[in-house]
Parts: C-alpha cells; sequence; structure tokens
C-alpha cells in the first residue's frame, strides 16, 4: 500500500479526483495511518473554520458607491427600464396571466417617484433639478415600455417587481450606455416550432 | 428544437430554459438585453462572493462583481460560441480581482478593512459577536494567501467547483491546481492554529463514521505540524 501524498489527500478530502479503485487504497490507509489520520483532522477543522465566513445573499440591486453622484435610485430605475424592455420577467411564465397594467404603471411610477424625491432632497439643488430631467426621460422610457407590454399581452406584474428588485446593477457608464441605447431596425419576425 | 419565438430589435422572446451558453451566444449575436439581465441575476450572487471573498472588501468587492458583468457584455464579441460561460466569468472576475491587487499593490496599501461582517441575525449579541471574529480571522488568512492560492480555495472550497473547472478557469494543469490546494491548507493551518485549538477544546470535534472525505475525526490531543 503507497503511502499517499498531499495530493491524494485533497482528493480523498474534496472527494474529487481519485480513480474508484486508488481511493478505495487511500482510505484504506487512512483508516490505518495516524499521521494520515491527524493530517486530514487538522485540515477538516480549517474547513470548519472557513465555513465560518458566511456571505449572504445582497437582495437589493448591488450600489455603486460614491463614485457617481446619482445614486441608486436611478440605476434601480434605469433596471426597471432594462427588465421592461427586454421583456425579461414576461419569458418566465408558462401560463401568462392578465395584468392590470394600468395599477402598475402607477405603483411603479409612484414608487419610483417617491424614491427620488427622497434622493433628490438629500443632494443639492443643482442635482436635484438633474434628478428631475433623468425622471422624466425615465418615465417617458418606461412608459413606453409599458405600452410595448400591453400590446404583447403583458403577464404577472408581481413576478416583474421582483425580477427588477433583484437584477444587479452595472457601473454608471455601462448602465447608461444600455438604458439609452436606441432601437435599431426591427428585424424580421422569426417563428420555430 | 424550441426556440426563440420572436425577435425584434434587441428583444427576444426567451424561452423559459435558457442555458448560460444559449444566453450568452444570443448577447454576443445581438446584444441581447433580456438575454443579459438573465445570466446577471444568475451568476451576480457567486461572482459577488468571489470578488468579495478574493479582495477580504465587502465594498470593493461588490464594485468588481459589476465591473466583471459590464466586461462582460462589453467583452461580448469575444466569447467563444459553445465554450463554457461559467468558467469564462470566473475568469473575468478573478482577472479583475488581480488587477485590483495590483493598483492596491502600486499604491502600497492593502485594504484589510472590512466594513461588514454580517452573520445570520438571528444568535445573541454574544455569539454574533464570535462570529464576526471568527470571520475575521479567516478573510485575514486567506488574505495572507498568495492570490494564485487564495483563487483555488474561494472557488474549491466556497464556490464548490471540481479541481478541473479550477483548472479550466485558471488554465493551469489539475495537478496545479491540487498542490496549491494542499499548500494553501498547511498556511491555513498554521494561521489559524489558534482556532482550531479552542475548537478541539470546545468539542466541536465530532466523531463521524468512517468513510470518503473529511476528518475522521478521532482526534488526537495534539495536532503536530
Amino acid at each position: 500500500m503507497t503511502h499517499p501524498n498531499h495530493d491524494e489527500l485533497i482528493e480523498l478530502m474534496y472527494d474529487d479526483g481519485l480513480a474508484p479503485d486508488r481511493r478505495a487504497e487511500v482510505e484504506a490507509h487512512v483508516a490505518a495511518c495516524d499521521d494520515c489520520r491527524t493530517q486530514l483532522a487538522a485540515w477538516g477543522g480549517v474547513r470548519r473554520e472557513l465555513a465560518a465566513w458566511e456571505l449572504p445573499d445582497v437582495r437589493r440591486p448591488i450600489v455603486t458607491p460614491s463614485t457617481s453622484r446619482i445614486g441608486s435610485t436611478v440605476r434601480w430605475a434605469a433596471a426597471a427600464v432594462v427588465l421592461l424592455a427586454s421583456g425579461y420577467g414576461l419569458a418566465r411564465l408558462t401560463a401568462p396571466a392578465p395584468v392590470d397594467v394600468a395599477t402598475f404603471r402607477s405603483n411603479l411610477a409612484e414608487e419610483m417617484r417617491a424614491e427620488l424625491r427622497t434622493e433628490a432632497a438629500a443632494q443639492s439643488a443643482q442635482l436635484g433639478m438633474e434628478l428631475d430631467k433623468r425622471d422624466r426621460a425615465i418615465q417617458r422610457a418606461v412608459t413606453s415600455a409599458l405600452q410595448d407590454m400591453e400590446s404583447r399581452n403583458a403577464a404577472s406584474f408581481a413576478m416583474l417587481r421582483r425580477d427588477v428588485e433583484t437584477v444587479a446593477i452595472q457601473t454608471q457608464a455601462g448602465f447608461e450606455q444600455l438604458a439609452s441605447s436606441e432601437q435599431p431596425e426591427s428585424q424580421k419576425t422569426r417563428q420555430q416550432q | 428544437m424550441p426556440r426563440l419565438a420572436h425577435t425584434t430589435s434587441q428583444m427576444t422572446w426567451l424561452p423559459q430554459q435558457l442555458t448560460d451558453e444559449e444566453a450568452m451566444r444570443l448577447v454576443r449575436v445581438s446584444g441581447d438585453h433580456g438575454a443579459f439581465t438573465r445570466l446577471v441575476a444568475r451568476w451576480e450572487q457567486p461572482i459577488r462572493r468571489l470578488c468579495v471573498r478574493m479582495t477580504g472588501d465587502q465594498h470593493r468587492g461588490e464594485d468588481l462583481a459589476q465591473e466583471a458583468f459590464a466586461r462582460v457584455f462589453a467583452n461580448r464579441h469575444r466569447y467563444a460560441d459553445g465554450k463554457r460561460f461559467s468558467t469564462w466569468l470566473w475568469r473575468i472576475a478573478l482577472n479583475l480581482c488581480h488587477e485590483n491587487a495590483r493598483r492596491l499593490a502600486v499604491r502600497g496599501e492593502r485594504s484589510i478593512e472590512f466594513v461588514d461582517v454580517s452573520n445570520d441575525a438571528s444568535h445573541g449579541p454574544h455569539e454574533h459577536a464570535v462570529e464576526s471574529e471568527r470571520a475575521a480571522m479567516v478573510r485575514e488568512a486567506l488574505a495572507r494567501l498568495p492570490e494564485s492560492h487564495r483563487a483555488v480555495v474561494v472557488l474549491r472550497e466556497y464556490e464548490n467547483l471540481k479541481f478541473r473547472e479550477i483548472a479550466d478557469v485558471l488554465d493551469v494543469p489539475e495537478g496545479t491546481v491540487k498542490w496549491r490546494m494542499a499548500e494553501a491548507m498547511q498556511q491555513l493551518t498554521r494561521a489559524l492554529r489558534p482556532r482550531l485549538a479552542a475548537d478541539e477544546e470546545d468539542g466541536a470535534v465530532e466523531r463521524r463514521p468512517e468513510g470518503p472525505a473529511t476528518p475522521g475525526l478521532t482526534a488526537k490531543a495534539s495536532v503536530a505540524l
């Protein structure tokens, strides 16, 4: 029976990479070898400690720090535009349900307005003016996206809201690119079974 | 095979099940926002975790994670059609962490500050404090590993990648990955010695039935290393 090297002990510990017959040999060796068992015990302790550093999921959109003056709300709103425009939420559903788009629109717009008001109050007057402009631009974009949704027989609002809240936000530059990108000319409709 | 029902401008009506590779292909071919958003939603947590653990910095890690996805979109033309998306994504994120480390090294600073070490809030205040210290020790121990070793540990231990996958991500032989892992474990054993001793005293050492993998922990009184 060959004494296993550290690589093989690692493979054993993670059950990752040992051929079945070699694994049986290594296990048998370890059962009978104090040094190997001690080594694995130490590493097992390390793994336990490593596991103590947990990172729970971040539920809200990731926010960039103070490099951007505008802040998280606009990103959230821009994320909403991207999601709505892309029909992301719609595609997830097996059985699209009718949605009260008017309610959705007024709910969404109201919440956005509230957040933007809060944000504006915390910033300078000039920044507040910028936010108003941005607000209008975003509302226009969301409205047009919603109109588009209506024409496609839009689906569940609750799921879409949840999707909007969990999407990750890009860096400022990347997001402005996405949120403001022009609509390219439409392509041919493709339908496959 | 059922595919896209309708494509117009940059919107594509996506079927419910879309693999990473299919989604990335859409992103590459037409900059599809929906497909891209789906990839982000699917991978944001793992990539964020990787960047936070590699940098040891909650905020910097989140920034880098965002940057990783921005880079995916910006470099979508470089995505090799058919290749595994996650391998490419992990690599982009690790490159960003590497660039970040180099920037900090050049500036002569290393961030060991960690703002938000939050664990389960249902523990009592004392237990919560103990968990934070424990996590901080782990974070510092990982920070002292060479970057190449830390990457292996984070991917294997926290993200559960197989050694073969890690080899693909890092573009090194599988044997190199395992060797780094073994080296890292030795270094971490030394760095975490006080914790390991405390665990033994607390009786945290369990007896497990004989079997594969871990620590057949009929513990010895001292761990000679």
